[in-house]
């Protein structure tokens, strides 16, 4: 992290990205608190529930966001398939969209 | 331990309300060959929303028509019978369900894990050529039922929810312990109710039983297929954060190897963002189904 603020439309929120000062509503209730990593519900909700269109993130170098996105999804497919740990094919399935997945990561 | 709420399918969803008239109308209109192809124009047009969201779906880039159409008088013109037909079952059925408030199931997610699986599917048709169009729209509606379950039977739903969450289980097998039955069953009785082709109700009721003897579609495979790859992308949200089996007799009974999932996967990703698009610009019009 390079300590440095983002502000971002919420369609361009890579999820994981962590939010850099509290998120106010135009009443001024809190609907946020600074660092909370945000995710696709979570910002769907934001834009759909709250009519927010902008966020402030925390501002990360390329190379940290990439391997912060690749333990992303080596974090959500260890989640997904929580249930096939012993199965071939579900393995076999898991490496490649893992595969997939990193390469789409990489963009 | 098992809830069982048990409900008659068949009775209950004879109870609640069908698809509005008007959609019902151009339902029938599109599976009627006599019919006047500016008749039907005209009834798609009787429907809020309807032929914007059929202009959005023929001409995505993941419905093979060949070139794009620029009218609804074109498209009725110059789309064959079934392809006319699955466009509009496709427009009809995004249009009937929009996001609904609340907390319990986000309605949007759902459906773009439905055109998610739509898409996938039709590359995989494509790859062994099979039909393409059918595999989408079995795709976009093989979890009909789990919306069903959210729109018409609210408290079970919320049942089934609680119980996936508690026993950390697959969706599917926390409606069979709640309610007896699961969505492909559900979906596929309502399907029949709205005379849906056989071949998408095939694909309702078989995509997660891919090993069975009734399958005569590889749509029905696709998408099983489709559907394990989509939630493996978390692409959308289909109602829990689980993967089912991916069968292996699905992949034999199409000739396919793990390769070509993999080429399948490189070449639906480019049309995901679309597929995104599609559903926002499309679930959320008029509907007269509410929760």
């Amino acid at each position: 992290m390079t300590g440095a603020v983002v502000y971002k439309p919420l369609a361009m929120v890579v999820p994981g990205e962590r939010l850099a000062k509290d998120l106010f509503d135009e009443q001024g209730s809190l609907l946020m608190n600074a660092g909370v990593a945000l995710d696709e519900r979570t910002c769907r909700r934001l834009q759909q529930v709250c009519g927010v269109k902008c966020v402030p993130v925390e501002a990360v170098d390329a190379a940290v966001r990439l391997q912060a996105r690749r333990a992303a999804v080596d974090r959500s497919l260890e989640h997904l398939f929580r249930h096939w740990r012993y199965s071939q094919a579900m393995n076999h399935l898991r490496a490649l969209l893992a595969n997939h997945r990193r390469e789409m990561a990489r963009g | 331990m098992s809830v069982q709420l048990r409900v008659d399918v068949d009775g209950a969803l004879r109870q609640r309300p069908g698809l509005p008239g008007p959609v019902a109308s151009v339902l029938a209109a599109s599976r009627n060959d006599t019919l006047n192809r500016e008749r039907v124009s005209e009834l798609l047009l009787q429907v809020p929303g309807l032929a914007a969201r059929l202009m959005g779906v023929v001409n995505a880039p993941f419905f093979p028509i060949g070139e794009p159409v620029d009218s609804l008088a074109s498209a009725c013109l110059r789309l064959d019978s079934p392809t006319l037909e699955r466009a509009i079952i496709a427009s009809v059925l995004l249009g009937q369900f929009p996001p609904a408030t609340g907390e319990r199931f986000d309605r949007a997610a759902f459906w773009e894990h439905s055109v998610g699986v739509g898409v996938i599917a039709q590359t995989l048709a494509g790859a062994i050529g099979d039909d393409r169009q059918l595999a989408f729209t079995g795709g976009l509606l093989h979890d009909i039922g789990r919306l069903l379950l959210d729109v018409h039977f609210p408290r079970e739903f919320r049942s089934i929810l609680r119980y996936q969450r508690r026993h950390d289980t697959w969706i599917r097998d926390a409606e069979v312990a709640v309610l007896g039955i699961d969505h492909c069953a559900l979906g596929a009785s309502a399907a029949e109710q709205w005379n849906l082709p056989a071949d998408v109700i095939e694909v309702i009721r078989y995509h997660h039983s891919p090993e069975s003897g009734s399958i005569r579609e590889g749509a029905t495979l696709t998408v099983h297929l489709a559907d394990v790859l989509a939630r493996g992308l978390e692409f959308g949200n289909p109602g829990d954060d689980t993967i089912p089996m991916l069968s292996q007799v699905a992949m034999k009974r199409l000739g396919l190897n793990w390769e070509v999932l993999r080429w399948a996967l490189l070449e639906a990703d480019p049309y995901l963002p679309t597929a995104r698009q599609l559903v926002r610009s499309t679930v959320g019009a008029e509907t007269s189904v509410s929760a």
